[in-house]
């Protein structure tokens, strides 16, 4: 082949004006830029290579799989409960979701009803989790944006519920509190009246938060109209959460699934109208104020008494004082620990609405004591295959924004 | 209102209140960062840090040997090798025990499986070593990071058979963790 052919696009001749077929022939092609994996907008290591023409997106092709760990294998090889603790790390800013989800999923494929007071527990600490997950996307989208204040104030706030979590759990992060057919511990006094503080100091702080970006023109022109996507196209993506939201589409799990104690709360959705980054912006704004009136609800219907872990010796882990007291409990521990349950065969689907969106477990039982196959949806996974339509003809700097508007962490994604 | 809005706009109006809202936490100005080696965090008493094998009061070992926190482990970090107890046929013990805290998650499965509590965790995480071998821990260094941190030590009944001292034990009758 010879160089000239190479030429991808060459600038035709203008039958109107034969004069420019004396100048240069000038070569023009869409230029490739790699954009990560080590550039810190990309939360964890996201590759996009993106075609740009000039300062325009053409073209992104995300890249993924830097952070694969093979989480999805490892369930294979462990019994249910084990894999617990593996799914704080696939989003590791809002672990407790993850397990919560799990944790549903294996108590559908198993029949299992949880406790009154064990459901509101979960809805309490899900819903802290999905204000820490809010923060932390605030915090960091205005940061991407270069609003940095906002970052120090909202993770002001998270550090509160984080020693709150560490209290009730004993980590920050890596939380392992929900249990197949419960929780593992229960509220104590002190962090209930923790928490009620929580929700006082809380609201005034998300005006806080307002202040320096609702009206700021620089935060404006940076989101409105940024990413758009229609109503149709965000259902045919398989968005879900506030990026679905953002569109116009008023669907959320807790609402039309009605799962733990949410039937029991009174709270609205918040839905978008543009579906632009905005939009998603305020619903997560609106949703922490949402949150904490979930919260309150819960605190004040809640049993003061009660089982937070579900009686069914075959599946769930007996409470350690009977363990210690009663030789059968003893023998149902060694068994659940050495051999795990005999899971039915079948297969189940199971979603939870997770703070980015559906979040959910599909597990294949061949029988015994571990799933056959499990795979996870992971919300942000499903977000990024969106992203080369949502930012085509967008500028580079607005890739960073549109990374940011799905929430996503790589852990999730590449699982 | 045209006036207004343009005015706003030449004087900067939302950088205006932004700056108040920043400069209004002067006023009553108290940081909350913790200047971590000099001084540190204040940690629950649930708190998951390193694990820990514990004693009775009169010195011996908890654990029995039965390696089931061995087999809760999501990550094979514990190896236990258990054996009887010399003129005792009726008694095990852990002979050898391993673990190799490179891997540890600190999920806490192992310390909630353990049938007779001889598992703890304790409050201790500032655990960084420049050689990866310095934390494949044997039964020795785990007794005794648990004898620095449980310094109360729960009371063996020796009325009973020693396998089984356990049961009369109530669980909510644990001495707190000390700092």
């Amino acid at each position: 082949m010879k160089l000239e052919d190479q030429r991808t696009t060459v600038y035709k001749v203008d039958p109107e004006h034969p004069e420019s077929a004396t100048l240069p022939t000038l070569r023009t092609e869409e230029l490739l830029l790699n954009m990560g994996p080590q550039h810190p907008s990309t939360h964890g290591v996201l590759k996009v290579i993106l075609e740009l023409e000039g300062e325009r997106i053409v073209k992104a092709t995300p890249v993924m799989g830097f952070l694969h760990r093979g989480v999805e294998k490892l369930a294979e090889d462990g019994t249910y409960h084990q894999f617990i603790p593996h799914t704080d790390r696939l989003d590791y800013v809002c672990a407790m979701y993850n397990n919560f989800a799990y944790c549903r999923a294996v108590e559908k494929l198993m029949n299992i009803t949880v406790p009154e007071r064990a459901e509101y527990l979960r809805t309490i600490v899900a819903e802290v989790q999905r204000i820490i997950g809010h923060q932390f996307w605030l915090g960091t989208q205005a940061l991407d944006i270069g609003a940095m204040t906002v970052f120090f104030y909202t993770f002001r706030d998270r550090e509160i519920l984080l020693d709150w979590f560490d209290e009730l759990c004993g980590a920050r992060l890596t939380t392992s509190w929900y249990r197949i057919g419960g929780v593992e511990r229960d509220f104590t006094p002190s962090l209930i009246e923790k928490l009620r503080r929580f929700l006082d100091y809380f609201p005034p702080k998300i005006d806080e938060y307002v202040v320096f970006l609702e009206k700021n023109r620089i935060w404006l022109a940076r989101t409105k109209g940024v990413a758009v996507i229609s109503a149709e196209d965000a259902i045919s993506f398989g968005l879900s959460g506030p990026t679905l939201r953002g569109s116009g589409v008023d669907y959320d799990l807790r609402k039309y699934d009605g799962y733990a104690a949410y039937p029991r709360c009174e709270f609205s959705v918040p839905v978008g109208k543009n579906g632009d980054t905005y939009d998603r912006y305020w619903i997560r704004v609106q949703e922490m104020r949402e949150s904490v009136k979930i919260v309150r609800q819960c605190l004040d219907q809640m049993p003061a008494e009660g089982p937070i872990m579900a009686d069914v010796p075959s599946v769930t882990l007996p409470p350690k004082e009977r363990v210690f007291t009663n030789l059968d409990s003893m023998i149902q521990q060694f068994k659940l620990f050495s051999q795990g349950f005999d899971a039915p065969r079948g297969e189940i689907y199971c979603g939870t609405e997770a703070h980015k969106g559906e979040l959910g477990f599909y597990i294949v039982s061949a029988g015994g004591g571990k799933p056959y196959r499990l795979k996870i949806r992971a919300p942000s996974f499903i977000h990024m295959g969106a992203f080369d339509h949502m930012s085509r003809g967008y500028m580079i700097a607005d890739a960073v924004t549109i990374f940011g508007t799905y929430d996503i962490v790589m852990g999730e994604c590449d699982r | 209102m045209k006036f207004k809005a343009w005015l706003k706009t030449i004087i900067f109006y939302e950088i205006l209140i932004g700056m108040k809202a920043t400069l209004m936490h002067l006023l009553h100005y108290k940081p909350i960062t913790l200047q971590y080696p000099h001084e540190k965090r204040i940690l629950p008493d649930s708190y998951r840090g390193m694990l820990a094998l514990l004693r009775y009061d009169d010195g011996t070992e908890k654990c029995v040997g039965c390696d089931l926190c061995e087999a809760a482990c999501p990550s094979r970090v514990i190896k236990v090798i258990s054996a009887e107890v010399p003129d005792e046929p009726t008694k095990r013990f852990a002979k050898e025990y391993y673990m190799d805290m490179t891997r540890c998650l600190f999920c806490g499965l192992c310390v909630q499986a353990c049938p007779v509590d001889a598992l703890g965790m304790t409050r201790e995480y500032e655990w960084a070593v420049y050689d990866k071998r310095q934390l494949l821990l044997n039964k020795g260094q785990l007794l005794a990071i648990g004898d620095r941190s449980y310094p109360v030590r729960e009371k063996r009944l020796e009325l009973q058979h020693p396998n089984v001292a356990f049961f009369n034990v109530a669980f909510k009758h644990l001495p707190p963790k000390e700092s």
